[in-house]
């Protein structure tokens, strides 16, 4: 063995061969927690006697993502990705409909602008301006649920809300500049929707919108797994 | 019921019965990988290999329990797995029906070009 007789967990994890700690986490969180410890254990050992020897520094990151890839849970994967594309549609949905809203009723952004210095002003009189930023929250809560109702994992439901944020994101800004150069007029879409403004940095947002969708989707794999518990326990379909 | 056992499914049982790898002998999920390589004489993805160990275990063919972890995979512990009776007699069974389905056909086959 190369490493028999060094004590590698009182070393730092930069001095022992390790692989990539996102691949490795990501790889517990698919796997059922029995064997979380077991398979990345297995691998490890792989990867510290043979794969890092082999292929070295360069080559052993790729061999690791491989090996991950190959022990997704293909049922997981398959539900995981047809989740997210089902409420990235439904994200996408919320952010169209309220261009059609805009399109057909332009809003009066002046008197909205106007009405905020009234002692009387209250955004819920608005409901384009937070309908459909629940709609979003509703939609990032949900798929946490859903996800989590069928594969037991609250991680994984999490992880799935964080996608339907990142797809939702990028297909929200294609629809606005497809829009654009067809000449349609519409609005920002989530910087209207999100009553931002429209300078504010893009990056930040999309980080701010992944963040929003990760902690309410495993808000809403929590309230699944809570609901799974105190029903009589039943094995995933999976 | 007998069950009906996939050629995978076998080769992972009989890598179980038998082990001709140092390694394999072992019989944790490493080691179960291995030996499958070694006697399907091909790379064998390491999912598949845990998936039918996952499989094998729940139909009762298989069993498994945890042994202690080494340093070299930072403590964590391995799951060991043992064949039950029942994952001997599934052999059997999809032994004595491949040897059913070839009665009366002389090998190896001729009449291909």
């Amino acid at each position: 063995m190369a490493f028999e007789g060094h004590d590698m967990r009182s070393r730092p994890r930069e001095c022992v061969p390790s692989p990539p700690r996102w691949a490795e986490e990501l790889l517990r969180a698919v796997l059922d927690p029995r064997d979380r410890d077991t398979v990345t254990g297995d691998l490890l050992e792989e990867y510290r006697e043979v794969a890092f020897p082999a292929l070295g520094p360069a080559g052993v990151a790729r061999w690791y993502l491989k090996q991950v890839w190959s022990l997704m849970p293909i049922t997981t994967m398959s539900l995981a990705v047809r989740m997210t594309l089902l409420w990235a549609a439904a994200f996408a949905a919320v952010m169209i409909a309220r261009m059609i809203v805009d399109v057909l009723a332009p809003e009066d952004i002046v008197g909205f602008f106007l009405a905020q210095s009234r002692d009387d002003f209250s955004v819920l009189d608005y409901p384009r301006r937070w309908l459909p930023v629940l709609a979003v929250a509703a939609i990032f809560t949900s798929a946490g649920f859903q996800v989590a109702r069928k594969t037991v994992r609250i991680r994984i439901g999490a992880l799935v809300a964080i996608a339907v944020a990142a797809v939702g994101f990028f297909a929200t800004t294609l629809i606005v500049l497809i829009s654009r150069l067809a000449s349609i007029e519409v609005n920002g879409g989530l910087y209207a929707a999100f009553a931002l403004d429209a300078h504010t940095p893009r990056f930040p947002l999309f980080v701010a919108l992944l963040a929003l969708g990760g902690v309410l989707g495993a808000f809403g794999a929590t309230v699944a797994r809570g609901l799974d518990l105190t029903l009589p326990r039943r094995r995933a379909a999976m | 019921m007998a069950e009906d056992l996939g050629a995978f499914e076998q080769a992972v049982l009989l890598s179980l019965i038998k082990p001709v790898t140092e390694i394999g002998r072992q019989a944790y999920g490493r080691a179960i990988l291995k030996e499958v390589q070694h006697r399907l004489d091909r790379d064998v993805a390491a999912g598949a290999v845990y998936a039918t160990l996952d499989r094998l275990e729940r139909k009762g063919l298989i069993s498994s329990e945890l042994e202690a972890g080494t340093i070299v995979r930072a403590g964590r512990p391995r799951r060991c797995y043992a064949i039950e009776p029942a994952g001997i007699r599934a052999l059997n069974d999809a032994k004595a029906a491949v040897e059913r389905l070839y009665v009366g056909i002389r090998w190896p086959l001729k009449g291909t070009t």
